[in-house]
């Protein structure tokens, strides 16, 4: 056998179905002079076999599955059961941690919100108690401050309507039951009421005091 | 459209998608009997083309149906995330390196825990003869228990490389690529230890005359 190592290796890789075609005709080349590359072939091929028998047996419980059936009849159902079942808890899962974190936003939302309905209405009612005279002189600071505030007013109320309408569009979107979205998006709306009011009325005072 | 003719590559995209349709909205993918809905056809396609040579594998290592069995359901469940994440690299021997790496490790797992584990009865105990199957004759059955002890114990001699990629190969059924991946390794190395470990077992049977057992003989006639 000396000088047939290299070919011994692809005697095993041809029997897997992995020789390229060059290493193919070289071996052939081979086997048609030598013999005991030829006896080596047989015993190679013969060391599959035997140990593919061993299929038979089952374990050391010794349940033999004599028909070789492998896997036995119902584990695919029960598998497709478990996988249901698998995906079912981490359905709920993610739906819990989606409406923890759209209810968070949601919360952050309404205090900015309602920070700035009650920056609208302090300007507001300082505006009707300078108009009948009840503020003192040395508010006018103040005034000249909230009236600033009051320009912005309008880009501050658009930004917020933004939001709430992304995070509406967030709920919609995110893996909610019908219950929790509709509740959410229920409270925006309010929200998002709020917000076109608090506009119409800036634009009240802002009319007025023109 | 028959398993056959769809990849693994086209299994496992329509199998993430039915997750990724899941986990985006409950109302689109309704519980069934308090289980989720999944295609089960992209399932059953991956499941057809692994799980009896998965079982194999397993059992080579384990030598128990029942928990090559368990080991080949819970690989599937095991797998579930990766799919959903997109973490199957077609490139580096695809679904059928991860599913028997992960088998692979899983296998090895139970193992350490049964030698952890004290024998629960002592060995006087173990009944002497067990109930053999219906239609298969005795003989035969003794014929294939000495020559699986035969077989594990020419594989104990192996070094553990070489026995394990000829188990994937063998078992598994898996390419030199899909051996690599699962084993880490380059496909020449593959090669060569799947080479070693046939020339070692073929002088190991030669010299204990093994040979390939009756059974095995008729259902290589009939063919």
């Amino acid at each position: 056998m000396a000088g047939c190592d290299e070919y011994a290796e692809l005697l095993s890789v041809r029997q897997d179905g992995e020789l390229d075609p060059a290493e193919e005709a070289l071996l052939d080349e081979h086997l048609a002079d030598c013999a005991d590359c030829d006896a080596l072939e047989k015993r190679l091929a013969k060391v599959d076999f035997i140990i593919d028998s061993t299929d038979r047996l089952v374990g050391s419980d010794r349940v033999a599955d004599v028909s070789g059936r492998m896997p036995r009849p119902g584990m695919r159902e029960r598998l497709e059961e478990r996988l249901g079942r698998i995906l079912s808890s981490r359905s709920r899962r993610v739906g819990v941690r989606a409406v923890r974190r759209v209810g968070a936003r949601a919360v952050q939302l309404a205090a900015a919100a309602l920070i700035l309905i009650a920056i609208s209405l302090v300007i507001l009612v300082t505006g009707e108690q300078a108009d009948a005279g009840l503020i003192d002189p040395h508010v006018t600071a103040l005034e000249e401050a909230s009236a600033e505030t009051i320009k912005n007013q309008d880009a501050l109320l658009d930004t917020l309507e933004w939001d709430l309408n992304a995070l509406k569009l967030e709920v919609r979107c995110t893996d909610l039951d019908d219950e929790s979205s509709s509740r959410l998006l229920e409270r925006i709306d309010a929200l998002l009421q709020e917000v076109e009011k608090t506009r119409l009325d800036d634009r009240t005072v802002m009319g007025e005091e023109k | 459209m028959s398993s056959k003719e769809i990849s693994d590559h086209e299994a496992i995209a329509s199998f993430r998608r039915s997750l990724r349709d899941h986990g985006a909205g409950a109302r689109r993918a309704p519980e069934r009997n308090g289980e989720s809905s999944f295609d089960r056809d992209a399932f059953r396609v991956l499941y057809d083309r692994y799980s009896g040579r998965g079982i194999r594998y397993a059992n080579s290592i384990l030598r128990d149906v029942n928990d090559s069995e368990d080991a080949v359901q819970e690989v599937f469940c095991r797998l579930l995330g990766p799919i959903a994440r997109n973490e199957v690299d077609t490139g580096r021997g695809g679904f059928g390196a991860l599913f028997f790496g992960s088998l692979r490790n899983l296998c090895v797992d139970q193992i350490r825990k049964r030698r952890s584990r004290p024998c629960e009865k002592p060995i006087d105990a173990l009944p002497e003869t067990e109930a053999r199957p219906e239609g298969e004759p005795s003989g035969r059955i003794a014929e294939l228990e000495e020559m699986e002890a035969r077989v594990r114990a020419a594989f104990d001699a192996l070094r553990p490389n070489h026995a394990e990629a000829l188990r994937l190969r063998v078992k598994g059924g898996l390419n030199y690529d899909e051996i690599a991946a699962a084993l880490d390794c380059s496909r020449a190395q593959v090669r060569t230890w799947i080479y070693r470990a046939r020339r070692s077992l073929s002088e190991i049977f030669l010299r204990e005359g093994l040979d390939v057992p009756l059974a095995s003989r008729e259902r290589r006639t009939r063919r």
